[in-house]
This record gives structure tokens, C-alpha cells and sequence, in this order.
């Protein structure tokens, strides 16, 4: 066989792949489900990750019994992952919640749906009248449907007046929403995955994207396939699948891409790769505040004084613009060399690249997930990433794009455009702005006394108010913070402290938090609701039901209303038109003429998703760039019109590199990272009751690159010890798995609630973004 | 045994790492061919003396009956073609096989029922 590997495949490629609908699928309808009978299929997006793959559910006698990759999705076209196909499974595991549960006297009785939401209503009422609004707490999540997180939001801040509304995505998403929002004054990629299909250079930072988004992974090495000059740069920590995919693979030491981001803007000043006129017309600089901590201590967020809400003033930074001279001269320090010290990565490898990235003659994208937010300069390092695409002018076009990447279906749809975060309203606003006020009185119709004025508790801290026991009743939907959590053991004991504490959990499974609630909700899941999902790419993609939920399951939403109806609040949810469209046409009103416009409701029944801004039912790939976005005016060419402070223009930041807030040391000799893998989906909570997923990945593994565990006298199989200052777990090593650690990091991925590896991490968060950093703490690892 | 081996061999021969221009700069690096066994189902037979396994559900893709300890990203040079009796695989153009097909360990048992069930043969409509 003389033809090489990749000539076939080339060949093959442009030959075989079948085109509908005017684009290549990614997958052969032949290779997808053809014999099953079925009474329908219908489409919904997927419920995992934040790719949004489209798929076609399958239903008999009101049974899901197959997926396939929906060929008519422009995400994903025919392609799934295992996870996408094993969604069918994750409804049916039997240990399902039919009945609420309340605890009494240690042990979950079940008792009626009146019963459990006149509790919540009554837990939550007492609460309120006793210690004020601040002792209440909602705490949601990335996979709550838009009008689910809508709901929450408003029973919250137009009902309870309570701004201690969170959800997971700030374990996850925050660093990407505070770097877009100060570089650029409003949230989400200015571009697409049409960008795929037009970079030359692809460069992933602290992704595995072979495994965490592996359908867009497969987009690129498609491309890379039918395109030979095309080459993917992968900046890690550990070595991983898709650093074996990769042309370039650099390993760099924890925390050290804040040097290496610098050095090649260094290069990119130095060498006169510059795009003047870009930067002359379209930006500006500016610096902020420096040595700001951790988050690590109590007092961080109370101004150095008792933890107490009256106290409660969470750090902010102080912006402060500079000249184009002055950010060279911050730059003069990042030389290559000097980023090689704290990276290991050889000078000319980032001379190399960032060359690379810079050259006029190739588009280039970026793509980065939880190295970057997970950081305990999640913020700066979004923004040092942003600097190099405006330094260049490489952005919102097809192909030069910067492209943050979301972990959960609709951390982007409900999150991040609806606001389910302390401080936030829809489409970007904040109740701190008198304006953004005034439109949430006028659309929700309460008078401006109702609507909480001082910004709530961000995550750590409204876990760390309910350990203290200055939060009393908390209600928390489609998560699983009693495993996530980092150094979750105090979380976990402060919730069972007692002390008039009542927890509400809304779930499908028993789960790590589960087990500490006072009282549990059995919810629907994903098709056996109508929902919403915004996928990472802007895109706003509907289902309808497709089959019933088990016992007397009740969606979120449902929940959520009853429970406000039995508050004297149900006429904010009073909807002539249904409630997951009332609620859905009510957040189009904030978004309207914002730069965010949806299309109506019924519109997204209809269609595979459409990309916001919808003006004239026409969506928008790429925006802040005239001709494709209907925002920018004739003749004004690139505006990034969201950041009026700036008049437009986008910012370039001088951001320092900082070390952790945790290093090894003698006692504690290793880096701690925890992550993912491509079979189960974070906490594992439904894909380890897939057995086909359980038995391809049944626990999690301590991972050690072999020279460590050669010196520990370690093999893969053995029990290893793995301590930190707050706690130790003991569990399988593997050595040369599909993961190699570099030598002296450690990995642990947290989706098996029996190795919770979050006993260990550290509760450190980046101060502008409050995101924890899961991926650096300093441990000691032994044979158990 | 020694068949299969033969055809690694033969497989990296066909694939000079041609995507792989410029050396890692740093240690951890690995080609997976260089690898010692994982923990990823050791427990299975080596290729070409599986037999197949069930599918989730008809259209499901078909799951990874052997081992593919130190195997990852040689798919191909089997299922290609065929050769030692593995299934042909109808899109070799995908090559990130993992995406989809994952290996099984007989030997776990699941963490709870699972009542999806068998959803049969079904009529070919």
C-alpha cells in the first residue's frame, strides 16, 4: 500500500462525505440509527457540553428509544459524541426522583407536592421576615433552560428582593464573562464556528478539546485534513489527546501562560507585527490594579473586617487608561527569555509561535475552556488572549476570531444573557445602574424598592454565608455544588450545621448534594420539558417535550412559579401566552435595540438555532464588523459599539504576571489539577448511570507523568495518597493513560462522587471574576 | 498476539507522524505508541480476538470489544481495511475515533439499572 494514511483520508474526505443542505456532513446517514421504530423524531439540542449539537430524539410509546445526529444542524451536521448518544440512557436510570423527599429525623420520607411548596414558600418567607433578604439564596445553573434561569432571576430580584442569585457557571464561565466584558463592554464571542471552516493557525489554550468539545474538535481536524498548510498550536499543562492531535504541543508550568501571552505580544511589538491602523482606530489601553490577592481569607471580600453582609464589599478593580508607549513599556519586562524562565518553554518556541499567529498571510483563532477561567487571574489571562487578537487586528471576521468556549449548555443562553449572577440583569446590565433599574421596573412593573440595590453574594462566598449561618435557606436546581465546590468539606458541613439552615435541592438523582438536603424536588429532564438552550457560539436553539416525566416529576419552572404563587408573587409569572414563551417574549424586551435581539418564540421552533443579534429575522455570524453585523453603520467599519465607556473602541490591558495562590513547596511538592474526560459530564451524575459510559470510564484516576511515580515507587493500579492543606483522597493511580501530566503535576478528574478530589483543591478565585482556580494547588502524593 | 503487533508496526510505518512538524519543547510528551499499557479495560483481549459487542441501541455506534491500551490513534490501520477481521469502518475520514466508540470493561458491574431496556430489532421501514 504505497498511498499514505493521510493522502487516503484526504481523497476520501472530499469523495465520500455526503452533502446535503448545502454543507459536507460530518457523518454518514448510513452510520446513524435506520431500523428503529420509531413514532417520531423530533429536535432538541443536546444537554451537555456548550457545543449545542443538534439531535433528533427518537420517540416510541412515550419512551425515548434512540438519538441521531441531527444532519440538519449546522453545529454539529450528523455528528455526535458518545456522551450525545448516549442521551437516550441518562432519563432512565431507576433510581429516578418521582416523589418530593423531606428529611425527618435523618431519613427522606415522601410527602406531597402541597406539602414540599408550601414548605419552600414558608422556609423561605420566615427567613426573609427574620434576618432580611440577604439570609436567602438561589443557586442555579448552566443547564437551566433560558426561562427556568428567567424565572429564577425574577422571583429573586422582582419578588423576594434578593440578590443572592448564582448559579455553577461562575465555577465555570466567570473569568470569560469579566475578560469579555472589560475588554470589549459586552459578553459572548464576537464570532462563530463558521470560523472554523477559515482559520489557517488554530491555537488552544488549557483546552482538551479532542475530549471536552469533541465535535468542534473534529470540525478542526477536518479542516486540517482538506487542508494541509492548516496547523493546530496546543498550549497545556498535561499532555492530552488533543495535544497528540496537535502540529505544536507546548507544555508550560502552572500559571505561566500569563508570561507566555505577554512575551508574544512582546514579540508581535518588537518584531512590527502591529496592525496600526487597527489598533490606531479600534482601541485603547488601560492597566488596573495589581497584587490583588486571592480570595482565600474570609475577610478578603468584607474590606479586611468580619464576615458579615454589612461588611460585604467584594473587590473591584480600578481601571485606569494608558498610552500605546506605556503598555510597550509594561511589555519591555515579558522578553521571551523571561517567559521561558517561568513557562519552560523554550524562547524560540514563543518567538516561533507567536510569529505564527501574527502573520498577515493566516488566520488565526483561538479557542480556550477551564486553564484559562479556572485561574486565579482567570480575567487578566482572557484579556492577554484578547490583547493579541486586537494587537493584530485579528477579529471579528471570518476565520480571525477568538472563540471562549462554555462547558454547559446554556451557561451563554441563561447564565450569562439572562444574568442569574449576583449583580446582574439581562443583556448585560446591573442592578448597581440606576438606568438598568429603571428598565427592570418598567418591564417587570414593581416599583424600584423592590428591586435590591447592593450586589449579593458571588458563589464562594454565598457557600461560605451559609457555612457561617448568615444564609438560611438556599434552593439549588440542576447542580451539584457538594461535590464541586473546591475544598468542599467546609461547604459540605456547613450545610449540615443546622441552626434553622434548610436546603432545597431540585434534581433527577441522588447526588453528593442531594444527600445533605433538608428537603429533595424531583425535576423532568431535558426532553421531558420545553426549554431553551444558548449554545457557545450565540446560538438560541428550542425543543418542545417529547416524552413525559417520570412519576410526579415537575420541570424547574413549574416549581419555581408554584412556589412564588404560594408568596403572594404569582402575577409576576401570570403569561396569557404559556410560560416558557411569556417568559421568553418578556427577556426579548431587555435585549431588544441592545445589541442581544432574539427572534420571537415561535420562530426557534422552526429553525436550528439562530445567532443574536436577530435583526429583521436575520441572524449575525460575526459581529462588531460592518457588513455582517447590522449594529456597526456604514463607512464605521470595526466598532465595538457595546463599550460605550470607550466610544468603541476595544481595550487593550496591561496585566502583569502573578503567581498562584498556591505553590509547591517542600511539604507539599506537586501541582494539584482537576478536569474532565470526554465519557462523563462534570459531576457524573447522569452519564455514570449509562453503563456502557460507566464501563468505559468506571472511576476517576490519580494521574502522574512516569518519572514521578517511578521515584514514588508508583505503578498505574496502585492506591495513591494525595494530601493538600485541607484534606486527602485516596485513590487508583494511572501513569500513561490517555493523560500525561507534566513532571511535577498531578490530575484528578472530580466527576466521581466516590474520589472527591475537591477534599483537596483550594478555594482561591480570581478577585475580578470570583472563578475559582481548580487547577493549581500544592499536594503530596504517596502510596496508600 | 503477534498479529496484531505485526500490524501496529505495519500501521506506524504507513503514518510517519505527518502532522507533527515541529518537536515538543517540553517533557511529558509522548507518542502513544510509546506508552506501557493503561488502565483504559486492560482487562480485554487484544484486537482481533474480540467478539462484538452490543450496541446502545440500533444506530448507536458500535463499541470498542478489545483493548486499546498503547493503541490510540492506530484505529485505522485495522479497521481500514479490515484486516484481522475487524469491522470496516464506513467513515475513515473521521479520525478521532474515541469520539465515539469507547472500549468496555466486562468487569464493572453498573452503578444503578438502567430500565432504557432493548429497544429490539424493530421492522426497516
Amino acid at each position: 500500500m504505497k498511498v499514505s494514511r493521510r493522502e487516503f483520508l484526504k481523497t476520501s474526505a472530499a469523495a465520500g462525505a455526503a452533502s446535503v443542505f448545502g454543507m459536507d456532513l460530518l457523518v454518514p446517514p448510513e452510520a446513524q440509527a435506520q431500523a428503529v421504530v420509531v413514532d417520531r423524531w423530533q429536535k432538541a439540542p443536546c444537554r451537555f457540553c456548550g457545543t449545542g449539537c443538534g439531535v433528533l430524539v427518537g420517540v416510541r410509546n412515550k419512551k425515548i428509544v434512540a438519538v441521531k445526529g441531527d444532519p440538519e444542524s449546522p453545529v454539529n451536521r450528523g455528528l455526535l459524541c458518545i456522551k450525545g448518544y448516549a442521551l437516550p440512557k441518562i432519563l432512565y436510570g431507576e433510581d429516578r426522583f418521582t416523589v418530593p423527599l423531606l428529611r425527618r429525623n435523618g431519613k427522606f420520607v415522601k410527602i406531597s407536592w402541597d406539602e414540599a411548596l408550601d414548605l419552600v414558600a414558608r422556609k423561605f418567607g420566615e427567613a426573609i421576615q427574620k434576618y432580611g433578604p440577604e439570609s436567602v439564596a438561589f443557586y442555579g445553573s448552566g443547564q437551566w433552560t433560558m426561562a427556568e434561569g428567567y424565572a429564577a432571576l425574577k422571583l429573586m430580584k422582582a419578588g423576594l428582593g434578593s440578590d443572592n442569585i448564582e448559579a455553577n457557571a461562575r465555577l465555570c464561565m466567570a473569568s470569560a464573562v469579566a475578560g469579555f466584558m472589560t475588554t470589549f463592554g459586552g459578553d459572548e464571542p464576537m464570532g462563530c464556528y463558521d470560523d472554523i471552516e477559515y482559520a489557517d493557525t488554530f491555537f488552544l489554550w488549557g483546552s482538551n478539546m479532542a475530549e471536552m468539545h469533541p465535535v468542534l474538535f473534529s470540525r478542526i481536524t477536518d479542516r486540517r485534513q482538506k487542508h494541509p498548510h492548516v496547523r493546530i498550536v496546543d498550549l497545556t499543562t498535561l499532555s492530552t489527546r488533543t495535544s497528540e492531535a496537535a502540529d505544536i504541543r507546548i507544555v508550560f508550568k502552572p500559571q505561566a501562560d500569563l508570561a507566555i501571552a505577554n512575551a508574544m505580544a512582546h514579540v508581535i511589538v518588537k518584531e512590527g507585527l502591529v496592525n496600526e491602523a487597527f489598533v490606531r482606530d479600534h482601541t485603547v489601553f488601560k492597566k488596573g490594579l495589581e497584587n490583588i490577592g486571592y480570595g482565600v481569607k474570609d475577610t478578603d471580600e468584607f474590606g479586611g473586617q468580619e464576615p458579615r453582609w454589612a461588611n460585604y464589599k467584594p473587590f473591584t478593580d480600578r481601571p485606569q487608561r494608558i498610552t500605546f508607549d506605556e503598555y510597550k513599556a509594561f511589555l519591555e519586562k515579558y522578553t521571551p527569555e523571561y517567559a521561558a524562565e517561568v513557562s519552560s518553554v523554550p524562547a524560540q518556541t514563543i518567538r516561533e509561535i507567536a510569529r505564527l499567529f501574527a502573520d498577515p498571510k493566516r488566520k488565526s483563532m483561538s479557542f480556550w475552556t477551564m486553564g484559562f477561567n479556572q485561574h486565579s487571574r482567570g480575567t487578566w489571562i482572557n484579556n492577554l488572549l484578547y490583547n493579541l487578537h486586537l494587537l493584530t487586528g485579528k477579529i471579528s471576521e471570518p476565520g480571525n476570531s477568538p472563540m471562549s468556549l462554555t462547558g454547559q449548555p446554556s451557561a451563554c443562553g441563561t447564565v450569562r444573557e439572562v444574568g442569574t449572577l449576583a449583580g446582574r440583569l439581562p443583556a448585560d446590565m446591573v442592578i448597581m445602574n440606576p438606568e438598568h433599574r429603571a428598565i427592570a421596573t418598567k418591564i417587570w412593573n414593581v416599583p424600584d424598592e423592590k428591586i435590591p440595590k447592593k450586589v449579593g453574594y458571588h458563589t464562594v462566598e454565598m457557600f461560605r454565608a451559609l457555612e457561617r449561618g448568615d444564609i438560611k435557606v438556599i434552593w439549588i436546581q440542576v447542580t451539584n455544588p457538594f461535590q464541586t465546590m473546591p475544598q468542599v468539606d467546609r461547604y459540605r458541613k456547613g450545610a449540615r450545621k443546622g441552626d434553622g439552615r434548610f436546603i432545597i435541592v431540585s434534581d433527577i438523582y441522588p447526588t453528593r448534594t442531594t444527600e445533605l438536603a433538608d428537603l429533595i424536588l424531583p425535576s423532568a429532564c431535558w426532553v421531558e420539558k420545553e426549554g431553551v438552550f444558548g449554545n457557545t457560539e450565540r446560538r438560541t436553539q428550542h425543543w418542545f417535550p417529547a416524552v413525559p416525566p417520570p412519576g410526579q416529576a415537575k420541570p424547574d419552572v413549574w416549581q419555581i412559579v408554584e412556589v412564588a404563587k404560594r408568596m403572594k408573587l404569582g402575577h409576576l409569572f401570570d403569561y396569557k401566552e404559556g410560560l416558557e414563551k411569556g417568559l421568553f417574549e418578556e427577556l426579548r424586551k431587555w435585549r431588544e435595540g441592545k445589541g442581544k435581539d432574539l427572534a420571537p418564540y415561535d420562530l426557534y421552533t422552526k429553525v436550528r438555532g439562530m445567532r443574536w443579534p436577530v435583526v429583521d429575522g436575520k441572524e449575525t455570524l460575526w459581529r462588531y464588523r460592518e457588513g455582517y453585523d447590522p449594529y456597526v453603520k456604514k463607512g464605521e467599519g470595526v466598532k465595538f459599539y457595546l463599550n460605550k465607556a470607550d466610544d468603541g473602541r476595544a481595550v487593550i490591558w496591561a496585566r502583569p504576571y502573578e503567581p498562584p495562590a498556591e505553590v509547591p513547596d517542600r511539604e507539599y511538592p506537586f501541582w494539584l489539577s482537576t478536569g474532565r474526560v470526554l465519557e462523563h459530564w462534570h459531576t457524573g451524575s447522569m452519564t455514570r448511570r449509562v453503563p456502557e459510559l460507566h464501563r468505559a470510564v468506571p472511576r476517576a484516576t490519580i494521574q502522574l507523568h512516569p518519572d514521578d511515580a517511578k521515584a514514588l515507587g508508583i505503578a498505574s493500579g496502585d492506591r495513591v495518597k494525595v494530601t493538600s492543606r485541607r484534606g486527602s483522597i485516596t485513590g487508583v493511580a494511572e501513569v500513561e493513560g490517555r493523560t500525561v501530566p507534566q513532571k511535577g503535576l498531578v490530575f484528578v478528574p472530580f466527576f466521581d462522587q466516590d474520589l472527591l478530589v475537591n477534599l483537596v483543591t483550594l478555594d482561591s478565585f480570581c478577585p475580578i471574576s470570583k472563578q475559582p482556580d481548580y487547577k493549581k494547588c500544592a499536594v503530596r502524593v504517596e502510596k496508600a | 498476539m503477534k498479529g496484531w503487533i505485526g500490524l501496529l508496526v505495519a500501521s506506524l510505518f504507513l503514518s510517519p507522524d505527518p502532522w507533527h512538524l515541529t518537536p515538543s519543547p517540553s517533557e511529558g510528551v509522548r507518542s502513544p505508541a510509546d506508552r506501557p499499557p493503561a488502565l483504559e479495560a486492560a482487562e480485554n483481549p487484544p484486537p482481533g480476538s474480540s467478539k462484538r459487542l452490543p450496541r446502545m441501541y440500533d444506530g448507536a455506534p458500535p463499541q470498542i470489544p478489545h483493548s486499546i491500551a498503547g493503541l490510540q490513534g492506530l484505529c485505522l490501520g485495522c479497521h481500514l481495511e479490515g484486516a484481522q477481521g475487524a469491522t470496516i469502518v464506513p467513515h475513515p475520514d473521521r479520525p478521532n475515533c474515541l469520539q465515539c466508540h469507547v472500549p468496555q470493561d466486562p468487569s464493572v458491574k453498573p452503578l444503578v439499572r438502567n430500565s432504557f431496556g432493548d429497544p429490539g430489532p424493530g421492522r426497516r421501514k
